[in-house]
C-alpha cells in the first residue's frame, strides 16, 4: 500500500573527492616528460597495480529531491594487470580488479564490484591509448531477516536480501594513460555498459594511479 | 617507494562506505521468469481524469524513464495495451478478507502485469492511498501475474497529481509488481512517499532490481560454453579470455623470432 501524499527532503549528497584529485594529478602532469623519458614499465613485460576511484553509472540515478542525478562518488578501486609487449608500442594487458565493498549504515546490504578485462595498450609519444573488453560483476548481498517500514496506512515487515547475487555485464573499456616516471603512471578510463543497447547504456568513469613493478614474473 | 605504495593500498582497503537497503514485496524472493514483462491497462477508470490511452502512455513513460534504465538488470518492462476485464477488478478487494493478504482469486492476473482502477474502500480506506499492488498469481518462487490497483474513488488524490508525479507513482507500483518492497531510503523510488521531482531511479532501486533480476551477459548461445551466472562471478571466462590472448601473443612472438633467425 502506498501513501505518496507527502513531500520529502533530500538526505545525502554524493562524495566527490578522490576522482577529482586523481584527475587533477593527471592533467597537471608534464607531457614533455613522458615524451623524453623512458615510459613507465618500458619493458617487454610489466606487472603493475593500480589504485583509483571509479564513478559508477554517471547520470543514471537520482540523488536528491531536486531531481539531481549522480555525478561521482567515492568508490576506491584496486586492480592488477600484466602487460605483455609484443611490439615496442603495442601490449596486451589482462587486468583483474575490484572496488571496495560498501556496507550499509544499517548493515542491511553489501555491494562490491569485480572486473576482469582483456585490455590492449598502444604507446604514442605522449599518451598511452587503452582499449578492451571484459566482464563487470556486481555483487549484492544482505543479512536476511525483515525490516519494519512505513506502508502508507501503517507499518509492515519487508524481507531483506540474504544470499549474494552477482550480475554480470560485458563492458567496453576505453582509456588514456600517461607515464609520470619510470615506475608511476596515471590512467583515465571509461567503462561502457550495454554498449549495443541504447535503452540501458551506462558509463562509469575512473581515474587510477599505477605502480609498475616491471618484468618480475 | 614500493613500501609506500603498499601502505596506501592497505590503508584504502580498510575503508568502507555507506550504502542503502531495498526489500522484497513478499515473504520470499519472488520474480518473473521471463526477461520482458508486459504492463497492460484495464479499460475501467472513471475518476482519474485521464483516458485509458493516456494512462497507458503514462505506463510507457514509467517503464522507460525508470525501471528500464538499470544497467545491471535483465528485466525489461514493456508497455502493453488497453484490455477489457471483469467488473470485479474495479470493485473487488485485492486480498481475501480475514487473511494476511492472500490474493483474491477472482482478481487473479493470468500473466504479466495488469493495472486496473479500483474503488473498493477496503483497498483504499483513504483517498491519500494512491495504489495497492500484489503479485497475485504465483507458482513456486515465480510470479506469473501481478495486479496494480489505482485508487479510482471520487475525490482520489491521484487525479490532482502532475503528470510526472503520476508517472513516478505508477513506476513505484510496478516495482511492487515485479517483487520489490519499500525502501528506507528517501531518494529511492520505492520509498513509501512520493517526491515532486522524481525523475529517475535511486541507487537503491537499481540494487533492488539487479538483485532480483541480475543481468547475465553474454547470454548463452549455441555451443558448450556455460556462461550462466547470477549466483557467482564467472571468473573462468575472464581468465580464459585474458590468458588466451597472452598465449596467442606469445605464440605470435615466437614465430616472429623464429622467422628472423632463419
Amino acid at each position: 500500500m502506498t501513501n505518496m501524499n507527502k513531500i520529502i527532503k533530500p538526505t545525502f549528497k554524493p562524495i566527490k573527492l578522490s576522482a577529482l584529485l586523481l584527475t587533477t594529478l593527471l592533467l597537471s602532469a608534464n607531457l614533455t616528460y613522458a615524451a623524453n623519458k623512458a615510459p613507465a614499465g618500458n619493458r617487454q613485460a610489466d606487472l603493475n597495480v593500480s589504485l583509483g576511484n571509479l564513478c559508477e553509472y554517471i547520470g543514471t540515478y537520482q540523488t536528491d529531491s531536486d531531481g539531481s542525478k549522480n555525478t561521482c562518488s567515492f568508490l576506491p578501486s584496486l586492480a592488477l594487470s600484466y602487460e605483455y609487449y609484443f611490439t615496442p608500442k603495442f601490449a596486451l594487458a589482462p587486468q583483474f580488479g575490484a572496488t571496495l565493498p560498501k556496507k550499509g549504515a544499517d548493515d542491511t546490504i553489501n555491494r562490491m564490484t569485480l572486473f576482469a578485462l582483456a585490455n590492449m595498450k598502444y604507446r604514442t609519444n605522449y599518451v598511452n591509448l587503452i582499449g578492451g573488453l571484459g566482464f563487470y560483476f556486481t555483487r549484492i548481498s544482505g543479512p536476511g531477516g525483515e525490516q519494519e517500514l512505513n506502508n502508507g496506512s501503517g507499518t509492515d515487515s519487508f524481507p531483506l536480501p540474504k544470499e549474494a547475487v552477482y550480475s554480470r555485464n560485458v563492458i567496453v573499456n576505453l582509456g588514456l594513460g600517461l607515464d609520470f616516471t619510470d615506475t608511476f603512471s596515471g590512467e583515465l578510463y571509461t567503462y561502457i555498459f550495454n554498449a549495443t543497447e541504447s535503452e540501458d547504456r551506462a558509463f562509469s568513469i575512473g581515474a587510477a594511479l599505477t605502480y609498475h613493478f616491471g618484468d618480475v614474473l | 617507494m614500493k613500501m609506500l605504495t603498499l601502505f596506501f593500498i592497505i590503508a584504502l582497503s580498510t575503508l568502507s562506505i555507506n550504502a542503502q537497503a531495498f526489500t522484497f514485496n513478499n515473504s520470499a524472493k519472488l520474480v518473473f521468469s521471463q526477461d520482458e514483462v508486459l504492463v497492460n491497462v484495464a479499460a475501467n477508470c472513471t475518476n482519474l481524469g485521464i483516458t485509458n490511452e493516456e494512462l497507458l502512455s503514462l505506463v510507457g513513460s514509467a517503464v522507460d524513464n525508470f525501471w528500464n534504465q538499470s544497467p545491471t538488470s535483465r528485466l525489461k518492462l514493456r508497455k502493453g495495451s488497453v484490455v477489457n476485464v471483469a467488473a470485479a477488478f474495479h470493485t473487488g478487494e485485492i486480498c481475501v478478507s480475514g487473511t494476511n493478504c492472500d490474493p483474491n482469486p477472482i482478481l487473479k492476473v493470468t500473466n504479466d502485469i495488469l493495472i486496473s482502477c479500483n474503488e473498493n474502500t477496503v483497498n483504499f480506506p483513504s483517498t491519500a492511498i494512491l495504489g495497492v499492488t500484489i503479485p497475485n498469481n504465483i507458482s513456486g518462487s515465480t510470479i506469473q501475474g501481478a495486479l496494480v490497483l489505482i485508487n479510482d474513488q471520487a475525490g482520489n488524490q491521484f487525479e490532482d497529481k502532475t503528470k510526472n508525479e503520476k508517472i513516478s507513482i505508477i513506476a513505484h507500483e510496478l516495482g511492487h509488481a515485479f517483487g520489490l518492497g519499500h525502501s528506507k531510503v528517501e531518494d529511492s523510488l520505492m520509498y513509501f512517499m512520493t517526491m515532486s521531482k522524481r525523475v529517475a531511479l535511486g541507487r537503491d532501486d537499481i540494487d533492488g532490481i539487479s538483485y532480483l533480476y541480475p543481468k547475465q551477459q553474454p547470454k548463452a548461445g549455441c555451443g558448450t560454453v556455460d556462461f550462466d551466472g547470477g549466483t557467482g562471478p564467472n571468473w573462468w571466462s575472464g581468465l580464459f579470455l585474458g590468458f588466451s590472448i597472452i598465449g596467442l601473443s606469445e605464440l605470435f612472438r615466437k614465430r616472429k623470432n623464429n622467422t628472423k633467425a632463419i
